[in-house]
């Protein structure tokens, strides 16, 4: 297993935003988490990163706990793409996407051939090449969001973890990078965990499905049989008519009411 | 300034070799240094600045013996140490200027307009008032780092919320606090009867009559602060990105961000004892730094710091022997650079404000 979680509990305050939460994560797999806003996604994502301790139980992240990973050996082997990307300072999105290779390079080396190579690609895959020479706070939100992925990408992981990485995309450039998510788990073998808000690109893409609500898993599993409409119902409080779709081998859902 | 293309093609100073604009601005420094020494009320010729502070350095008298021995006492016991405190504070303000920048993700963040200032000099004053001597010359900088690490602490807590410090928040928190201080440091002045004299010249920032033990004091932790900020340069570029960004890419952000913080309001608050309040130089440096050879803090350091050092002996040399009387130095400072904030922050509001 990547990832495994215990009983995990994180509060903020009084609130529980992760309420005894066990989930065992494989590797080679993209999985979408889905749930209605404030049910602890986020949050989940920051436990899994290490961004933040669990206040009870335990994370393990491939069979050892989390907590005893330094900072810098955990950059290497997972990569986040947060949902807030405000830049305040005037970087080129070169050297964005060239902090993505900070983790392999000792602090007062150039950057590698590998390196730049590796940027050169990452630029190349998210179609942000046009885009290199300028300023990220010049950037409409879509390609900020290309830009910090790339970062990502070049940031060469085996695990990719996902927050909304489709929030501020159009149609065309959401379905582009959720390819290369895709690509990285079939052809590298990687591991994708996205917090995903729509759920026929989540149901199109993630190989595992997993429904919270209130900071619990309320199901998860294979998409195409924890995908219906039963479960829709209860977490979202909504209609649905889930149906497979042959054009592109998955279930979608329409939404009634 | 869109899309990358500078109207003065400054990419270059960009994407160029550090060390060529380190040496220009380092050989620019030492030029203005025997410069200044030269300049003043008694005029030293160049070859004679030269030969007296290379003897003074190598310690070959015979260098010296030709030349004026009250010359040599005008320049080495007065002017130096006066121009090499200017120096040392100017670069020590400009480094902090632009890792409180980094680490705040704000770009207006500087000592004066965090309130550092005032807080290291509020502590100071009392440090002055009641004439502490208990840890002898390291006693007024002592309550001058308590002062400006509680101001920060303060204005920190005033501008969190949730989702970390907004940039106005922390500003306005700031301004709020200052306000309180100065506030403090008018009726610290109030009470202080016949002593208020020292005070008030001294809180009006004043470079005049420094000694080398200044000079040794502002050196030594301006010295070992710029190294840390140096040694962390790269951390604090991914800092500047958020703390998520910095956590995932291997920055232990929550020891390190505070750990910084400290540093730099150390440096801060020894410039504030040293000297007085000097505003702006860590507003203004780094940003002119940042237009010009982009924000990435391994050059934006090494940089301002000399950039820092170069503006403030500048304007300290044209107060002291260029303006027909001296005005202090903080007061010229933030007649300049009270300006050019309001300059950026127009910028930042009309959103144009990235080149900066």
């Amino acid at each position: 297993m990547v990832f495994e979680l215990e009983h995990v509990v994180y509060a903020y305050g009084a609130h529980r935003a992760i309420d005894r939460l066990s989930l065992s994560l494989a590797p080679g797999k993209f999985y979408a988490i889905i749930g209605p806003n404030g049910c602890g996604k986020t949050t989940l994502l920051d436990l899994l990163c290490g961004h933040r301790q669990p206040g009870a139980g335990s994370i393990f992240f491939a069979g050892r706990s989390l907590a005893e990973y330094g900072k810098k050996a955990l950059s290497r082997k997972i990569a986040l793409v947060p949902q807030e990307y405000r830049v305040n300072f005037p970087y080129t999105v070169r050297e964005v996407v060239s902090m993505g290779r900070y983790p392999h390079t000792p602090r007062f080396a150039a950057p590698s051939s590998t390196d730049r190579d590796r940027v050169e690609a990452a630029l190349a895959a998210c179609g942000a090449q046009d885009l290199s020479g300028r300023y990220l706070p010049e950037l409409s939100g879509g390609e900020k969001q290309r830009v910090v992925f790339a970062r990502a990408i070049a940031q060469d992981t085996p695990v990719l973890l996902l927050d909304e990485p489709c929030a501020n995309l159009d149609v065309k450039h959401a379905l582009h990078l959720l390819d290369l998510a895709a690509d990285r788990v079939t052809m590298n073998g990687a591991t994708v965990v996205a917090v995903m808000h729509d759920i026929n690109l989540a149901a199109r893409y993630a190989d595992e499905l997993v429904f919270m609500q209130s900071g619990k898993i309320y199901a998860g599993g294979p998409t195409e049989e924890v995908l219906d409409a039963a479960v829709l119902r209860n977490i979202f409080d909504v209609d649905a008519r889930v149906a497979y779709e042959p054009a592109i081998g998955a279930p979608q859902v329409v939404f009634l009411k | 300034m869109n899309s990358g293309k500078n109207i003065f093609s400054l990419q270059k100073f960009r994407d160029g070799a550090l060390w060529p604009q380190v040496a220009v601005l380092a050989a620019a420094l030492f030029l203005l240094i025997t410069a200044a020494a030269g300049m003043g009320y008694v005029r030293v010729g160049f070859p004679d600045i030269l030969k007296i502070i290379g003897g003074a350095v190598t310690g070959h008298e015979q260098w010296v013996a030709q030349i004026d021995p009250m010359l040599q006492a005008v320049v080495m016991d007065v002017r130096l140490p006066r121009i090499l405190t200017a120096a040392v504070v100017g670069a020590a303000l400009a480094v902090s200027g632009a890792v409180y920048q980094a680490v705040l993700l704000n770009p207006l963040a500087d000592p004066y307009t965090l309130g550092v200032s005032a807080g290291a000099a509020f502590g100071a004053s009392i440090a002055l008032l009641i004439n502490v001597s208990l840890l002898g010359a390291w006693s007024v900088p002592l309550f001058a780092f308590i002062g400006a690490a509680a101001t920060l602490l303060v204005v920190m807590y005033l501008a969190a919320s949730a989702g970390g410090f907004s940039s106005n928040n922390l500003i306005l928190s700031g301004i709020i606090v200052a306000a309180i201080l100065s506030a403090g440091i008018s009726f610290l002045k109030y009470v202080a009867d016949e002593r208020v004299a020292v005070l008030v010249f001294w809180l009006m920032g004043s470079l005049a009559s420094k000694t080398w033990a200044d000079v040794g004091l502002t050196a030594t932790v301006a010295g070992a602060g710029t190294f840390v900020c140096l040694f962390y340069a790269r951390d604090l570029n991914l800092i500047s990105l958020g703390t998520r960004t910095a956590d995932s890419l291997g920055v232990e952000v929550r020891r390190l961000s505070p750990a910084l913080l400290v540093c730099v309001s150390l440096m801060a608050a020894v410039c504030v004892s040293v000297t007085g309040i000097i505003g702006f130089v860590g507003l203004l440096v780094p940003h002119l730094v940042r237009s010009i050879s982009g924000p990435d803090n391994r050059r934006l350091i090494p940089l301002s710091m000399l950039t820092g050092a170069i503006l403030l002996l500048a304007a300290d040399t044209v107060t002291r022997a260029v303006l027909p009387s001296e005005v202090p130095i903080g007061v010229l400072t933030a007649l300049i650079g009270g300006p050019f904030f309001c300059y950026v922050f127009r910028k930042r509001q009309m959103g144009m404000g990235h080149g900066f």
